[in-house]
This record gives structure tokens, sequence and C-alpha cells, in this order.
């Protein structure tokens, strides 16, 4: 695996991407425990979601050595498509169970009422 | 530019390299799933303690400094081994061996606890997800340590030969992405089960 970078360019690369990751690991971990947000946890949430993806972002350029170059454009192409997929798979799951969690939500009474008042309506 | 691709790619090892990262790819794919389902059930806690009342994330973030830790010391033994550095490439994956071996140790403590003070797996949905997720994790883990000391015994006893080089890349890559799922298992289990 002969490069163009020299020894020293690559161990900068990589202290660049352990120092980024360590505040942004650190950050997400204080935002927790010192309640940045207080009470607006959904906001919290959000941004522990931001800090997340920023680290994913960092250590695959710095760590997996994604990028648009020759040697690296095949892998950032398979990433994109699996990190859709990945996507697809845990929201989709989230909203389908939501979903059902809502509609399943009611008293055996209440379901008795909602059901003969859709069997009414047909097929 | 087109051209340019398929040309590296005739290099074997850049087709070893993608050959693997499409392993990982998919691996990806059962990470999602095993997340989805953690989602989806972890407020089904059959009436026990939930992720807030379990999960200390002083504890987690040690696991993380620790793990994030290993996976720069492999990726600098990595570029090491590319330039001929023998010696600092084998400091440097010893040092990831003994990282990662006490990664594995703290999460495994944790689970001892978690199971002897009766939330094992079977005591809720949430609790199953929870040890399928972070369990399949932690048996990657133990994988890569294996197959890091076996690539370290290789180095030692054939030298640093092309094979030598492209093999520990590929361990380097494995490495490098249980690292960042372990970011999002830190998030995700950890950090927002301590919000809600």
């Amino acid at each position: 695996m002969k490069s163009e970078r020299s020894f020293k360019s690559w161990v900068s690369l990589y202290v660049f991407g352990f120092g980024t990751s360590l505040v942004l690991s650190v950050a997400s971990y204080l935002c927790v425990t010192q309640g940045w947000f207080g009470d607006a946890s959904a906001l919290a949430a959000l941004m522990l979601l931001v800090l997340a993806t920023a680290q994913l972002a960092v250590q695959s350029v710095c760590f997996l050595h994604l990028g648009t170059n020759p040697r690296s454009v095949f892998k950032t192409h398979t990433f994109i498509f699996t990190l859709s997929m990945l996507l697809i798979i845990v929201v989709g799951s989230l909203w389908i169970m939501q979903n059902l969690d809502y509609r399943m939500g009611m008293s055996p009474d209440e379901m008795n009422d909602y059901m003969y008042e859709q069997n009414k309506k047909g097929f | 530019m087109r051209h340019e691709t398929v040309d590296t790619l005739n290099r074997k090892a850049d087709k070893a390299e993608l050959g693997f990262w499409l392993y990982l790819m998919t691996d990806v794919i059962i990470f999602a799933s095993l997340f989805a389902t953690y989602l989806v059930l972890r407020n089904n806690t059959a009436g026990g303690p939930s992720a807030a009342d379990l999960f200390e994330p002083r504890y987690a973030f040690v696991e993380t400094l620790i793990l994030l830790t290993s996976s720069f010391t492999c990726g600098i033994a990595a570029i090491a081994f590319k330039f001929g550095k023998k010696q600092l490439g084998l400091g440097l994956l010893m040092a990831t061996i003994v990282l990662g071996t006490a990664f594995l140790t703290l999460e495994l403590l944790e689970f001892g606890t978690l199971v002897r003070e009766g939330h094992s797996w079977q005591a809720s949905a949430f609790l199953s997800a929870f040890f399928t997720l972070v369990g399949t994790h932690g048996f990657h883990i133990l994988i890569g340590l294996i197959w890091a000391a076996v690539t370290g015994g290789y180095i030692m006893s054939n030298g640093l030969t092309r094979n030598a080089v492209r093999k520990f890349t590929l361990f380097s890559l494995f490495w490098h992405f249980l690292d960042v799922v372990w970011i999002f298992l830190f998030t995700i289990v950890y950090l927002l089960g301590e919000l809600s």
C-alpha cells in the first residue's frame, strides 16, 4: 500500500481525528450529565444525535479514509447506499411500531366499538 | 476518472479492501436491525427498571474513551506497518489489544452486575434488546481481539511482508468500524437512556 502521503501527514490526520472525536464525545457526555438543556429533553436528544453524526463524519474521513479519490470512491458509494438502507430500517421500524402502538392503545371495549364502526363501513 | 478507478482496483490489496468493506456494510445492516429493535422495545420494561435506572453514563463514558484510544493506536499501528516501522507498529498493536481487553472486561463486568441484580435478558423485552445489541458489539470486539493477536503473531514470525501489511489494514478497518458503532451505542443506549 504505497501512498503519496508522508508518515507525518498520516499521523497528523489520525491525531486530528482522535482529538476531534474526543472533544465530541466529552461534549455529548457533559450535555447529559451537566444538563445543558435543562428540561428540554427533545432538544438535548437532537443535540446528542448531531454530535454523534459529526463524530461519524470525522471518523469516516480520518480513520476509514472515505473520500472521492479513485482508491476510495467505491467505499464511499457503498457506504452512502448502506446508510440510506440503515435509515429506512430504523426510521421505518419506529414509524410502523409507533403507528401500531397508537392504533392498538385502547381498552378492549373501545376496541370493540372501533371494530364495529369499521365493519359498518364494509370492506 | 472511471478508467482510473477500475485500474486501481486491479491491485490486489485494493480488491481485498473493497471486499472486506462490503462485508462491513452488511454488518451495518445487522446493527441497524438491532438498533431498531432496541428503540422500539426500550420502554417495554415489564414493570422493571428502565435504562435511566440501570445505566451509569460515567461507566459507559470510560468505556468510550478506552475504545476510542484503542481505535487511534490501531490506526497509527497500521500506518507504522505501511511505512515499515515494525517495532513501533507491534508496540501500538499491543496497546490496542490491552485497551480492547480492558473495554471487553468492563462490558462483561457490567453484564455480570446486571444479571446478578436480577436484570438479565429474561426480565423484559427492553433488557432482551439491550443484551442482544450490546452483546453483539461485544462479540465483534472479542473476534477483533483474537484477529489482532493472530495478525501480531504473523508479523512477528513472518516479518513485515506485503501480505502482512494488507492483513493488518483489514483488521484496522474492522476495529475503526467497531468504534463507529460504539459511538451510536453510547449515544442511543446510554446517553439518550439517561435523558428519558
